[in-house]
């Protein structure tokens, strides 16, 4: 719901982590395709946040894109976007990070056609340390990632709050806070950085996860996740914060939106019933790395590989699942009764099997999916 | 496919023909010897013959020419071929392509000719080039079935696709019979299987290696993956270089800001140290200048007591001066009154007796006044001792106060000596233990890099037993193969299709045969069975059975062998006997196998030693690899214990154990840090004995200065002593007695000069005495006005010495108040207090120990700036590198990679499942019969049926189209049995099928010429059926045997019936013959 308190005296959209131009070599090139894809679809649910809540500003915390010279495609579509959005009086400013560091030849330089599809009000932060009045009563901070490595504390270098300043003052950096695996070599962010340059609120960005850093701060300085998650495992990711600063030094109250799309999820199956129940569920917006570990007689088998190519899809079909990993290299075929999936076989067939099932050694792995296309193609072909 | 136009020149015996055939039955029909053989030849040539092959010398025209051959056939409504071959030399050789039969592009030229040409045909013969190719027109049993010989007709009955060069003929063969196969089921299974095979594998059975092929696509997408990720990889360890070098630098930056920090403590300490020595000894050299100074005001003070009594002594001196003027006033007051009285007596006495008198008492007072001059003699002698005595004294005392403060200041010097002295043995025991601990640090070093060395020096002695095992195991096994002389795989198959071959072969020598001897006079019979050996025959009206030969030996008549089966039959089984003989048996011998499933079994054993070879080699040759790997550390050995025995020899025995319980103390990691807590003990040890010898010098100069003023002392006490000698008392008092003494001795003698004078004056007479009494009275008077003057002089001068002693004590107390005794002497208490409070060092400090101490502090300031210059370029490095970004994108494409390799597994145990399972499939089938052979079997049969009016029964073929036996009335027997023209006729039934399930076309030349006219009447009917299937080409000369006799054609022009499927060409009008003249030459 908007938030129409009228003691609100900023309200803004805290974004990070597009990694726009992504790839994903672990699927399939059509999977691939969507998920890159999907980075750049979410972003409208993520303007659209903003125009519901009529924020004043969109603060996008660094790693928009996912190097610093992504392909025409993903920032000439990211400058359409914008250009079709027509906020005039809603600045956005784009902070580089470090997968997307400002350097002399990256997409946020000057001279890059990107700068130039740029309509005025969206800004790159390009200067240490730049000042930037979002209101009478607000300003901001902020600095860029110069390298896609770095030790300094961009956070800490912010100025501090000089007495007699009430304005409302906001951070924005990118880093890892000092509870993060490699921090020191990632633009460590100190964990007391907002309160200590009088920050009301420090917007940061790297962390695929939502996070409060730390919960219980005084000053919240927050992790909005990357709108689309990037990876099995990333839990809290898909999410965007509008942020709702109030007047008289109150604490700013954060609104954590879900925007993504897709939901990550490891799931493995070690039974017929459980892969039955797995097709019940409503997978479609999903991305599952499904890992099938049992081992079936024939007929299950059959079953199971019928769940698994109606959930993975065919050509003509679209699966179950949105996007499907699957790991069936620990499915395997129970020949302990194979020969009765063969009983009214013709004669020739029910040698062949016998022999299959027979074989031993080396080739026995493929003898048992030999099996067990014989037992598909004879009972397709029966059919 | 089929035959479209065909143009000879100058082939062997054919100058110039060209013809164009129909798609059906094309009947070629001329006399003998015009050329029709060589026409069907030259097609032969045309698609099989490659241009420069040995055998075109065979082709050459008889009349000279390079024999030309140009051939256009279809394989398909679209796909028309022209093939082009000149047999001359070099020759030349071109294959066209044609979507229409009208426009022709070049397809190939040269050997690509005979290559394309194969593909296309899939007859079992491999394209040209590689080894173990025939020479000559390759053969194959397609080819010999489609384009076969007119000699040797029934020939194609004794092949079989065994012999075929590679399998595309069974694979073609295999496709167009599965239509007829048994089982639809198993057609359609196989199918299935064999499609997805087709997909992975090549018909030689490798896995396909275009880019559409599964394995190639992810073999691809696997090595681009592990491509990316050993680029990220290395971007990884540089990333992680760089941060090792930051953390390391940084590391060291802190520790050299510690270590400036603590320096710059030290200087501090030190400099505090400093500055409370400086103001000790500021303080202890202000407090000696303030006991000096009362020292000095109260030897003033003593000084104004003596001044004092000196005074007094004046006081009682201008007293008795006064005294004395008084006295000398009553003096001259009597020697007036003398005066007037001597006048009185003078006038009286003018008498001789007082005179005499006079004399006598003159003489007395000669004596005493000589013995006053010599007592005053003496006392002024006694009293320059005294005063000499007293400065004496003086020196003294100030020469003992100077050597008591220096033996203070010595005192002092030699406990600050002694304290630093053992400061100095304590940082020189510590620096010993250090150092020792350095030692023990490195000897430790040492031991562990002996103890690897030794370790990897074990490990390479284990690797090298190891791969000498492994190496001893491989020869043993290289040994036993090469001992057991074990054929290939290949061969083995080879043997076993060759004793198969002689087992068909013996089988069809082996029909049977029964001999009946009825002997029309007494003979004594021997019979020997299919080889056997001869036994006489006991009942000879009986039956002799045998398998394949009977031979009876007619003693002295005959011996008569019969043999079953056709002459061909024994020729064949003959020689592949003796090729078994020959390459079989010895095979067989060499390796001790019974027969062909032991050497079956012999290979796989020899397979599996060579495995075994192959990896007990691999295993020698990696334990040689790790060998080496260790042997330069384990070279090491004899060096490291040499440099351990060096330095436990110079730790020496006891050291060592103490070094031992040392370091036992110290917490974990000493080894790290002892380097630089020696060089900061040396340090220590340097500043001390800096200190030390800056004390001792100190120490010899107060030494020095002590003798200096213990010899004064010495000097004085000894002027003091001598001069001391022969006073009775303190020279002060002796002085001031003797003082005393001279003033009465000085008095004493004034009286008796003054007596000697009155009674020099009584000696006269006593009127001269009178006389000489008033003028001495007078004189007296006079004398006593003159000492009256004298004393009031002198007690004028006393009074004046005391006025102005006094005035002397009054400006000298004075100068000793202004001096402030005891603001002096509270002065000298306060600087003593405040000695007392000043802290004091814990030892000693000198300006060397704080200038060494600043030097190790600049030092260390250095330092942290050089590697504060480090860590910015480190820094500046870090951020060139990848960071993060890269572990993040290293992970992706390791998950990626992982996926690839699942899928990889997945991909090729499903291709090789379906390859495992099509050939399953196979095997089975073939093992039954094959479909091959049962579906071709059973057409040929039915016909074969057809054609003899149910004489045979049936006829089988095996998996490889061998003609294994015809059913006769339920019985096997071997085609051999069959009469030449049925043979033949059989033969041609056989091909027709054959090129029926090809949908190939068919050249039959003059294969019925055997024929009866009944049967090749059916035939006449049969070929014209199969006409309207496929093309077929007879080159005949019975034209009537084919053709009705309103179809032959009666001009030059070919004659086309039944709607265009039959044609008739008469050679004699097409067929230009070289010239005879030319054929003799």
């Amino acid at each position: 719901m908007p938030e129409v308190d009228e003691d609100v005296a900023l309200k803004f959209v805290h974004t990070a982590d597009w990694h726009l131009g992504k790839d994903f070599p672990a699927f399939e090139q059509a999977d691939r395709d969507q998920l890159t894809r999907a980075r750049l679809d979410v972003l409208d649910r993520v303007f659209g946040l903003a125009e519901r809540n009529r924020v004043h500003a969109v603060l996008c915390a660094g790693d928009l894109f996912d190097s610093p010279n992504p392909s025409k495609n993903w920032w000439q579509a990211l400058a359409d976007k914008f250009n079709r959005l027509a906020w005039t009086d809603r600045p956005v400013f784009l902070l580089p990070g470090n997968h997307d560091p400002l350097t002399a030849t990256s997409v946020y330089s000057q001279e890059h056609g990107f700068r130039k599809a740029l309509p005025p009000w969206v800004h790159v932060i390009e200067d240490d340390n730049q000042e930037v009045e979002l209101s009478e009563e607000a300003v901001l901070y902020a600095s860029p990632c110069r390298s896609q490595s770095g030790q300094s504390d961009l956070a800490m270098g912010l100025p501090q709050r000089q007495s007699g300043d009430t304005r409302i003052r906001i951070g924005l950096v990118h880093g890892s806070t000092f509870d993060m695996p490699g921090y020191q070599m990632n633009f460590p962010i100190s964990r007391t950085a907002a309160a200590d340059r009088g920050l009301d609120y420090l917007a940061i960005g790297d962390t695929h996860a939502f996070r409060h850093v730390p919960p219980d701060a005084s000053v919240p300085t927050i992790y909005p996740s990357a709108p689309e998650p990037t990876s099995f495992g990333e839990t809290e990711a898909g999410y965007a914060a509008v942020v709702f600063v109030k007047r008289l030094g109150r604490k700013p109250r954060v609104h954590k939106e879900r925007v993504a799309r897709w939901t990550w999820q490891d799931r493995t199956c070690r039974s017929l019933p459980e892969l039955e129940q797995l097709r019940l569920e409503d997978l479609t917006d999903h991305v599952v790395r499904l890992s099938v570990e049992m081992s079936l007689p024939t007929d299950e088998y059959g079953r199971a590989e019928e769940i698994l190519s109606d959930l993975q899809g065919t050509n003509a079909k679209h699966g179950k699942v949105g996007i499907l990993q699957l790991d069936r290299s620990s499915l395997d075929l129970d020949i302990t009764n194979v020969e009765t999936a063969f009983e009214n076989a013709p004669d020739v067939l029910r040698r062949a099997a016998e022999r299959l099932r027979n074989t031993t050694g080396e080739a026995a792995p493929a003898a048992r999916r030999a099996l067990y296309h014989l037992y598909r193609l004879s009972r397709d072909g029966a059919r | 496919m089929r035959l479209l136009r065909l143009t000879v020149d100058d082939f062997k015996c054919v100058q110039h023909a060209e013809l164009e055939f129909c798609p059906g039955l094309n009947i070629l029909f001329g006399e003998n010897d015009i050329g029709k053989s060589t026409l069907a030849h030259a097609v032969r040539a045309g698609l099989l013959l490659p241009h420069s092959s040995s055998a075109r010398s065979s082709l050459r025209s008889w009349a000279g020419g390079e024999p030309t051959v140009k051939l256009t056939f279809a394989t398909d409504t679209n796909k028309f071929w022209r093939v082009t071959r000149n047999y001359g030399d070099p020759g030349a050789s071109e294959l066209r392509f044609s979507k229409d039969d009208t426009a022709y592009s070049s397809e190939a030229t040269a050997r690509k000719v005979d290559g394309q040409l194969r593909t296309l045909l899939r007859w079992g013969i491999k394209p040209p080039g590689g080894k173990g190719g025939a020479r000559g027109l390759p053969e194959s049993f397609l080819s010999h079935a489609l384009l076969g010989e007119q000699v040797g007709a029934a020939q194609l009955l004794g092949l079989s696709l065994l012999k075929d060069a590679d399998d595309t003929a069974r694979a073609q063969l295999g496709l167009a019979l599965e239509a007829l196969a048994q089982d639809p089921l198993f057609k359609q299974v196989l199918t299935e299987a064999q499609g997805r095979v087709n997909e992975a594998y090549t018909p030689g059975g490798s896995k396909k290696k275009g880019k559409n092929s599964p394995f190639v696509q992810i073999t691809e997408k696997i090595n681009g993956l592990a491509h990316q990720i050993a680029i990220l990889e290395l971007q990884e360890e540089e990333t992680e270089r760089a941060r090792e070098r930051l953390e390391a630098l940084t590391s060291e930056l802190t520790l050299a800001r510690a270590t400036s920090k603590e320096a710059a403590a030290l200087v501090t300490v030190v400099r505090a140290r400093l500055d409370q020595t400086k103001a000790m000894l500021d303080a202890e050299d202000r407090l000696a200048v303030a006991a000096a100074k009362v020292s000095e005001i109260e030897q003033a003070v003593a000084g104004l007591a003596t001044d004092a009594a000196a005074i007094a002594e004046l006081d009682r001196a201008s007293q008795a001066a006064q005294a004395n003027d008084q006295a000398c006033a009553a003096s001259i007051s009597a020697a007036e009154t003398t005066l007037q009285e001597a006048t009185s007596a003078l006038q009286r006495a003018k008498s001789q007796s007082s005179h005499q008198q006079h004399a006598l008492n003159k003489a007395k007072v000669e004596s005493k006044l000589a013995q006053c001059e010599h007592r005053i003699e003496k006392l002024n002698s006694a009293l320059k001792s005294a005063q000499a005595a007293r400065v004496c004294e003086t020196e003294l005392s100030k020469a003992r106060e100077r050597t008591s403060v220096l033996h203070d200041s010595v005192a002092t010097a030699q406990a600050e000596r002694h304290a630093l002295v053992a400061r100095e043995r304590e940082a020189n025991e510590n620096l010993e233990t250090h150092r020792g601990l350095c030692q023990l640090a490195r000897l430790r070093e040492a031991h562990k890099s002996l103890g690897d060395a030794r370790s990897a020096a074990e490990k390479r002695a284990a690797l090298l037993v190891r791969a000498r095992q492994s190496q001893a195991e491989a020869k043993n096994l290289r040994d036993q193969i090469k001992a057991t002389a074990c054929p290939t795989a290949d061969e083995v198959q080879a043997l076993t299709a060759l004793r198969n071959e002689l087992d068909v072969a013996l089988a069809k020598v082996g029909v049977g045969l029964t001999v009946a001897v009825r002997p029309m006079t007494d003979l004594t019979l021997h019979v020997a069975i299919d080889g056997g050996p001869q036994q006489a025959v006991a009942d000879a009206s009986a039956p002799i059975d045998a398998s394949r030969t009977i031979a009876l030996i007619l003693e002295n008549v005959a011996e008569l062998t019969v043999s079953a089966g056709s002459p061909d039959d024994h020729k064949l089984a003959a020689a592949l006997q003796t090729r078994w003989e020959h390459e079989g048996v010895p095979t067989l011998t060499s390796t001790g196998a019974p027969d062909l499933v032991a050497l079956g079994e012999v290979v796989r054993q020899s397979q599996a030693r060579a495995q075994q070879l192959r990896q007990h080699e691999a295993e020698a040759a990696s334990s040689l690899n790790d060998a080496a790997a260790h042997a330069e550390t384990a070279s090491a050995v004899e060096r490291l214990s040499a440099k351990v025995a060096e330095r436990e020899a110079s730790m020496g025995g006891e050291t060592l154990p103490k070094l031992e319980l040392e370091a036992a103390s110290k917490p974990g990691g000493w080894e790290d840090t002892i380097e630089a807590d020696t060089a900061a003990a040396d340090t220590t040890l340097r500043q001390a004995q800096k200190a030390l010898a800056s004390s001792r010098e100190k120490e010899a100069q107060l030494a020095a200065s002590l003798e200096a003023a213990e010899r004064t002392e010495a000097a004085a006490a000894t002027a003091l002593q001598a001069s001391t000698e022969g006073l009775d008392a303190e020279p002060r008092e002796a002085a001031s007695r003797i003082e005393a003494q001279l003033q009465h001795a000085n008095t004493d003698r004034a009286e008796a000069r003054q007596e000697r004078d009155s009674l020099a004056e009584a000696g006269l007479a006593e009127v001269a005495a009178a006389h000489k009494a008033v003028e001495q009275a007078t004189t007296a008077l006079a004398q006593e006005r003159d000492a009256g003057i004298l004393a009031a002089t002198l007690t004028k001068n006393a009074g004046e010495a005391l006025v102005a002693a006094r005035s002397r004590l009054d400006v000298e107390t004075g100068h000793v108040e202004a001096m402030g005794l005891d603001a002096a002497r509270h002065a000298a208490c306060e600087l003593a207090e405040a000695l007392a409070k000043l802290p004091r060092p814990e030892s000693p400090a000198t300006d060397a120990e704080l200038e060494a101490t600043t030097a190790s502090h600049v030092e260390a300031d250095g330092l942290a700036d050089r590697l504060r210059g480090d860590v910015r370029t480190a820094e500046g490095a870090f951020e060139q590198v990848g960071g993060e970004v890269t572990r993040d994108t290293l992970t992706s494409h390791r998950e990626a990679r992982d996926q690839a390799r699942i899928r990889e597994h997945e991909i090729e145990l499903d291709y090789e499942a379906y390859r495992l399972l099509a050939k399953t499939l196979r095997d089975v089938e073939n093992e039954d019969g094959a479909h091959i052979g049962q579906a071709l079997g059973s057409q040929v049969g039915e016909r074969f049926k057809s054609l003899t009016q149910d004489r045979y029964d049936s006829i089988r073929l095996n998996a490889h189209l061998a003609t294994d036996a015809v059913q006769v009335a339920g019985v096997a027997r071997s085609f051999g049995d069959l009469s030449a023209g049925t043979q033949d006729q059989l033969a041609t039934i056989l091909r027709l099928c054959i090129a029926e399930q090809l949908g190939s076309m068919l050249i039959l030349d003059d294969h019925l010429a055997q024929t009866h006219r009944s049967r090749a009447a059916w035939f006449h009917k049969m070929l014209r059926r199969s006409a309207d299937k496929i093309q077929i080409v007879v080159l005949t000369a019975r034209p009537e045997d084919y053709l009705d006799l309103d179809e032959l054609p009666q001009g030059k022009a070919p004659a086309d019936f039944a709607g265009g499927s039959v044609r008739a060409i008469n050679l004699d009008h097409v067929i230009e013959r070289v010239a005879s003249g030319a054929a003799e030459v």
